[in-house]
């Protein structure tokens, strides 16, 4: 059975996606930085277009068009993208479950999904590594660290260079960053209060001939300045940087995650239910499966539509993932919908398959 | 003839100091023949009668240098990075010429108190959407320099507006929030309102005689260009 069948089969619809897409829904999803790794093209017209780089967004953009509220879908084919010394062209096979209100069950629903296809295709000795955005963030909760600091860490989250730099900053002297500020500006901030800061820099900008409207506004100026002299003020103790490194460090069977999260909050005098039910859950859900699963703390998508938890599956000898994916809440309010919809789904890299060759229907 | 060509800056600044450097470093440069021609040939290099010199515009030569088309040729190192990723990889920056500076730089509204620096700016785009329902907007011609730049800092939350002329303009004319351009005084960027965040410089730009390495690959041609390189290099470092 072809993968597609198999994921047809757990009773997936499967949209017809174009080969060319427009461009836009892409760049402001992912950023301006993916131009580099797909292949544009445009009308006579300008409008732009691509070669399809992936399928969810295309079929999010299906799921929004015909209004549905909850399905299942899956899809296979051809996509496009730069890459060095990798082919540009390549098949992608695929499932999203979009709309489903049981995010743990979804979540489950979707590894176990995601394992099977493989293990229908004739792939052995797989193992799994999940991470868990939602689990970093309750840590950052119950830690304290300050609102402010906690934005920029979630921003870094999966990248553990940039984490690193931040938590530098956290910890690092007092900046005189605030020191150039015209002395207005400079006064009414001292009062901390907005409307009083808001005043003055809508005066500067106004001076400056800057519309007031349409991008960064004088209040949205203010509260981001009011934010970054509380930044400036708040310097990360060392006790919490080094749980935080400690937490960010563990890397265990997902069947002792939960005993090491527990050891973790009784280390640190705090409480992480979340993590501790929602690993636990995790791991009874798919305690049958046949794969080795390992939870890795640090592990997350620097995309900001990624909001809990993502996955990946790999051959024992493999250095690149066979399959990734994860849950992207965000995304289809990105895309236009007017509610979040619960959205999971993975993708899986046909051609690293064992046993795959160019032109065969696996 | 030597079969080697290197292409000089057909006008304004550029070709003039491109002129002088090379009758001052000791050749004989003969100009195109009529305002029509855009070839003229460069003559005193041992070993050779004549080299061809083709007269193109900067940008012109940075797309021949990376087509492997011409085997050297003189502009700017902000036209050949633009031009390539990885440049170095392809191409010899063989002479820093000490004209034709210009900085390609990052510039912020003046009234943007809060951002001073990479990562406030980082800040900002990241939040850009929630608060004001669409991306950061960069305004520049220059896409390759700045998706790279801003790559390297970890921010890829904007968008690229195409920008081919008056860029400084576009914050104010609501057409962008902010910009990438050149600048070598920065004093257009002041008139306009905007600052230059001090480690938002993409580039520090002159002009300079760039080899195609993979153009530029026998022996004989090695030995001219290293040649002109060395009588260049003289010029510009007394």
């Amino acid at each position: 059975m072809t993968l597609l069948k198999t994921l047809e089969a757990t009773g997936c619809m499967v949209p017809e996606i174009d080969l060319l897409q427009p461009a836009d829904p892409f760049l402001d999803t992912t950023g301006e930085d993916l131009r580099r790794r797909i292949f544009m093209t445009q009308e006579n017209s300008g409008k732009q277009f691509c070669l399809r780089p992936e399928f969810t967004i295309p079929v999010c953009l299906r799921h929004l068009e015909k209004g549905w509220i909850k399905a299942r879908y899956a899809y296979s084919g051809k996509v496009f993208r730069q890459r060095e010394g990798g082919a540009q062209e390549f098949t992608q096979a695929g499932f999203e479950n979009l709309g489903s209100e049981n995010a743990n069950d979804a979540d489950i629903d979707c590894i176990k999904t995601a394992l099977n296809v493989l293990e229908q295709a004739g792939q052995k000795d797989l193992s799994l590594v999940l991470g868990d955005q939602a689990i970093f963030v309750s840590a950052l909760e119950a830690l304290r660290i300050p609102q402010a600091w906690r934005k920029k860490l979630i921003r870094a989250f999966g990248d553990d260079a940039m984490i690193k730099q931040y938590l530098d900053m956290m910890c690092g002297e007092e900046e005189e960053a605030l020191d150039n500020l015209p002395s207005e500006i400079s006064s009414a901030l001292d009062t901390r209060n907005l409307e009083m800061l808001t005043q003055a820099i809508k005066s500067e900008m106004l001076e400056q001939g800057l519309p007031l409207s349409g991008g960064r506004t004088p209040t949205a100026i203010a509260e981001r300045l009011i934010e970054k002299a509380e930044l400036a003020s708040q310097k990360l103790d060392t006790n919490k940087r080094t749980a935080l490194e400690e937490f960010l460090a563990i890397d265990v069977d997902l069947k002792d995650a939960h005993g090491t999260i527990e050891a973790f909050e009784n280390k640190h005098g705090i409480m992480l239910p979340l993590a501790r039910d929602e690993l636990y859950a995790r791991n009874q859900g798919l305690k049958d499966s046949n794969a080795t699963m390992r939870y890795h703390a640090s592990f997350g998508r620097r995309l900001d539509y990624y909001t809990g938890f993502v996955f990946e599956v790999y051959a024992q000898d493999k250095t690149y993932p066979l399959v990734g994916g994860g849950r992207y809440d965000r995304l289809l309010t990105l895309l236009g919908s007017p509610q979040e919809i619960p959205a999971v789904g993975f993708a899986i890299w046909v051609d690293r398959l064992a046993g795959y060759e160019e032109g065969t229907a696996l | 003839m030597s079969n080697l060509t290197i292409a000089l800056p057909s006008k304004g600044r550029l070709k003039e100091s491109a002129v002088e450097l090379f009758s001052k470093a000791g050749f004989e440069l003969r100009l195109p023949q009529n305002a029509r021609s855009y070839q003229g040939s460069l003559h005193g290099v041992k070993g050779v009668d004549a080299i061809d010199v083709a007269f193109l515009s900067a940008s012109e030569i940075a797309r021949e240098l990376v087509n492997s088309n011409i085997h050297a040729g003189i502009t700017g190192e902000d036209l050949a990075r633009e031009t390539i990723d990885n440049a170095d990889d392809t191409l010899d920056f063989a002479v820093k010429l000490g004209f034709g500076h210009a900085d390609v730089v990052i510039g912020v509204p003046q009234a943007w108190v809060d951002v001073e620096t990479m990562a406030d700016l980082d800040d900002v785009a990241a939040e850009f959407r929630s608060r004001h329902g669409r991306r950061l907007r960069i305004a520049t011609k220059y896409w390759n320099l700045t998706q790279g730049f801003f790559a390297g800092h970890g921010i890829d939350t904007y968008r690229i507006v195409e920008s081919l002329g008056a860029t400084e303009a576009a914050p104010a004319a609501g057409q962008a929030d902010v910009i990438v351009d050149i600048t070598s005084t920065g004093s257009t960027l002041r008139a306009n309102q905007l600052k230059i965040l001090p480690d938002g410089v993409i580039l520090k730009s002159e002009a300079n005689l760039i080899i195609s390495k993979t153009k530029a690959n026998n022996p004989s041609h090695t030995e001219m260009l290293s040649e002109i390189c060395h009588s260049l290099t003289m010029v510009v470092s007394k």
